[in-house]
């Protein structure tokens, strides 16, 4: 596989992290790729915001009232801070259900300064602190509005997961029988498709969002307004997703996913984007997706310069001296000019 | 890059870690090579036994009356439990030094109740709690010995850290020029050297006393230091300190920053690195116990106890384990190459 990011210390790579991309349109055409395109790679949490669409088709969302906060929250990996726990609190009050319907399992907060108050006052975590209880909390609702049972909706065999697979089959084009699942983090079914199926879901998640005449057009739009009017609900603050959505206003939805995967949908091309670190190493996630919308002209250049920061990311050490930096080295326009190879001098 | 180790859920593979292997035996011979064995590396924080040879071969061990625990956290990256900061805080009170010297920057302890106990007893951390304070602090003694000053030891300039350069350049046969420096995440030089003379120093230390160099007095005493105290390399539930324990000693590990591992094995008097390209510790520990069972370094009942770093369950936030990280390579010339998203059903025996 290509080496995408490299970490350098002094001026020595001392470690590379390769990787697959795909870009794509609405209509499946293969922009630029690096690597194998046809690599199945784990969904994870980009899936997000394609399994929250049938809450919102069906009716559920509207129903139960849900807000653009609340259905940013279901597309999101949340920090679990204040202003996320009460959203996620909030949907559940508007199911008539509470914390103990939520099967996503107890996670610590990946907000630092929440967690260590949990530490510091005694407190356990919740199920509400999990990243994906915003996820689960959308799932409820299609159950709840469906009539089936919710103990086992996360199970892929549920009425709810059929459903969800049944969406993630039209958005990538594959046959909802052949696509394998497993189970995420969460407890819920993950999806196992190619890059660049991947990255057509989300080519035709912002396509929708933007033709009428689409059938999938309102719950579409409503994914799409949802995560742009509220970054903040879909991570956190000083999180990558969240700054890249604030920055960019109404421009691109971005999402992260478990394990170094990376998904982006733009609007005007009406592009689907999906990165893949082959290690997993989110450190690596950051650097090559702002390589890509740089590379894609999609930043202007007041937007690249806010956004620097995550573009080659400075390492510092404990006495707090930079000792190297995050650098993406690849090229989607043109290939790298060579490959990288470890202990070299940069 | 050779893939050494892949990640899976359920039965496919999710991620997957490349990397390098480097085996060199005492007559420098390599038994075993996966990847260029001269790429080049940071030693990190598996550079610091041969650190601590210049201690041991200064006389300041005996000067100060530093005793072998002391020494194998000297050694160590250790997780900041109590015993640590005892051992650290007794060098620097041996050599009349304030803690306040440490110039390792300050972190929280690795250990979580260390950890968890600073913050809510709404403390800092202190550079004490630094995993590499230990070695600082054997720094600090060094100074005191040979009357250098304190300022800025870390500096590559200072004369500590120039006789530090002089020994390993001696070690690796080299002249001091011939090896560039970084910075360590601790702010102390570290030198560049490829996976091959990683290795071999390795094999000095499991050496130790038998080696026919100017140093192998050193190396015995850091052996049976970093042998006989396991705990202190590293701590609890930590797998240096779980491999010396479980190998009852005839194993020496150091891990590395950025997916560096280090052993001494000095039965066989072998001496491995191995690094993982993309610096993930999570890809080391199995390929280490891959690699042990493999040079018949590890016997049945010490694997039997490392089971748990030979193949690490991947468990979501509901406790429910959904993959493993599993070794993929071969030390033979064939091997089928693991691929992302293939099937591997997980088999303990292969």
């Amino acid at each position: 596989m290509k080496p995408l990011v490299v970490v350098t210390r002094n001026r020595y790579v001392e470690c590379i992290h390769s990787g697959l991309v795909c870009v794509v349109d609405a209509n499946g055409r293969v922009l630029h790729r690096v690597g194998e395109v046809h690599t199945k790679v784990f969904f994870r949490s980009c899936a997000k915001p394609i399994q929250v669409i049938p809450v919102i088709k069906s009716g559920a969302a509207e129903a139960f009232g849900f807000s653009l906060k609340d259905i940013a929250i279901a597309c999101a990996s949340h920090t679990g801070q204040k202003f996320h726990q009460e959203t996620v609190l909030d949907m559940l009050r508007k199911l008539d259900l509470d914390e103990s319907n939520l099967h996503c399992g107890v996670m610590e907060p990946y907000n630092e300064a929440e967690n260590n108050r949990l530490i510091s006052e005694g407190l356990s975590p919740t199920a509400v602190h999990c990243a994906c209880s915003g996820k689960h909390s959308a799932m409820l609702a299609l159950g709840k509005f469906r009539g089936v049972d919710l103990n086992g909706y996360e199970d892929i065999s549920n009425p709810v997961q059929q459903e969800i697979l049944e969406t993630i089959a039209h958005f990538s084009g594959e046959a909802a029988d052949s696509i394998p699942t497993a189970i995420d983090g969460c407890g819920a079914p993950v999806f196992i498709l190619p890059i660049f199926s991947i990255a057509l879901s989300y080519a035709r998640l912002v396509q929708y969002a933007q033709d009428a005449a689409s059938e999938w057009h309102a719950p579409c739009k409503t994914v799409f307004d949802a995560m742009t009017a509220h970054p903040e609900m879909v991570a956190g603050e000083g999180e990558f997703c969240t700054e890249l959505m604030q920055v960019t206003k109404n421009k691109l939805i971005g999402k992260a996913g478990a394990e170094g995967v990376y998904c982006l949908g733009i609007k005007d091309m009406s592009l689907g984007i999906c990165i893949k670190i082959a290690d997993g190493s989110e450190r690596a996630v950051y650097p090559a997706a702002m390589q890509v919308l740089k590379e894609l002209d999609i930043l202007t250049d007041k937007e690249c310069s806010m956004l620097e920061h995550w573009y080659m990311p400075v390492v510092k050490n404990h006495p707090g001296k930079q000792t190297g930096k995050i650098i993406p080295v690849f090229g989607l326009k043109m290939p790298a000019e060579r490959e990288y190879v470890l202990g070299e001098m940069l | 890059m050779e893939p050494l180790v892949a990640l899976t859920r359920i039965n496919r593979i999710e991620s997957m870690h490349t990397g390098f292997i480097c085996v060199a035996d005492s007559l420098d011979k390599t038994i075993l090579s996966i990847g260029d064995p001269n790429t080049r590396l940071y030693l990190r924080s598996s550079g610091k036994p041969f650190i601590a040879v210049a201690l041991v071969n200064s006389g300041a061990l005996e000067a100060f009356h530093i005793s072998l625990p002391e020494l194998a956290v000297i050694c160590s990256s250790h997780a900041g439990e109590d015993y640590h900061l005892e051992a650290i805080r007794s060098i620097l009170k041996k050599a009349g030094i304030d803690e306040s010297c440490l110039d390792c920057g300050a972190t929280y302890p690795t250990n979580q109740n260390m950890k968890d106990s600073l913050i809510q007893k709404g403390e800092r951390p202190r550079p004490i709690h630094n995993c590499c304070s230990g070695k600082h602090a054997g720094l600090l003694l060094l100074c005191r010995y040979y009357g250098f000053p304190i300022e800025n030891y870390q500096d590559p300039e200072h004369p500590l850290q120039q006789l530090i350069l002089q020994i390993f350049a001696e070690l690796l046969a080299c002249n001091k020029s011939d090896i560039a420096l970084g910075i360590d995440g601790c702010g102390l030089p570290t030198c560049h050297v490829s996976i091959h003379q990683a290795a071999w120093l390795y094999s000095l230390l499991a050496k130790g006393f038998d080696d026919s160099g100017r140093y192998n007095k050193c190396f015995g005493l850091i052996q049976k230091a970093m042998r006989t105290y396991p705990q202190m390399l590293s701590g609890y539930k930590e797998f240096c300190t779980d491999l010396g324990i479980a190998s009852e000693g005839r194993i020496i590990g150091k891990v590395g920053s950025e997916g560096l591992y280090c052993l001494a094995v000095p039965e066989k008097k072998f001496g491995v690195c191995i690094k993982i390209t993309d610096g993930n510790e999570r890809g080391v520990y199995p390929v280490v116990i891959h690699l042990l069972k493999k040079l018949g370094a590890l016997t049945p009942s010490a694997a039997g106890k490392l089971v748990q770093w030979a193949y690490p369950p991947i468990q979501n936030h509901r406790g429910t384990v959904t993959g493993y990280a599993l070794p993929v390579f071969s030390t033979g010339k064939t091997g089928k190459t693991a691929m992302i998203g293939n099937i591997l059903p997980f088999n303990h025996g292969s």
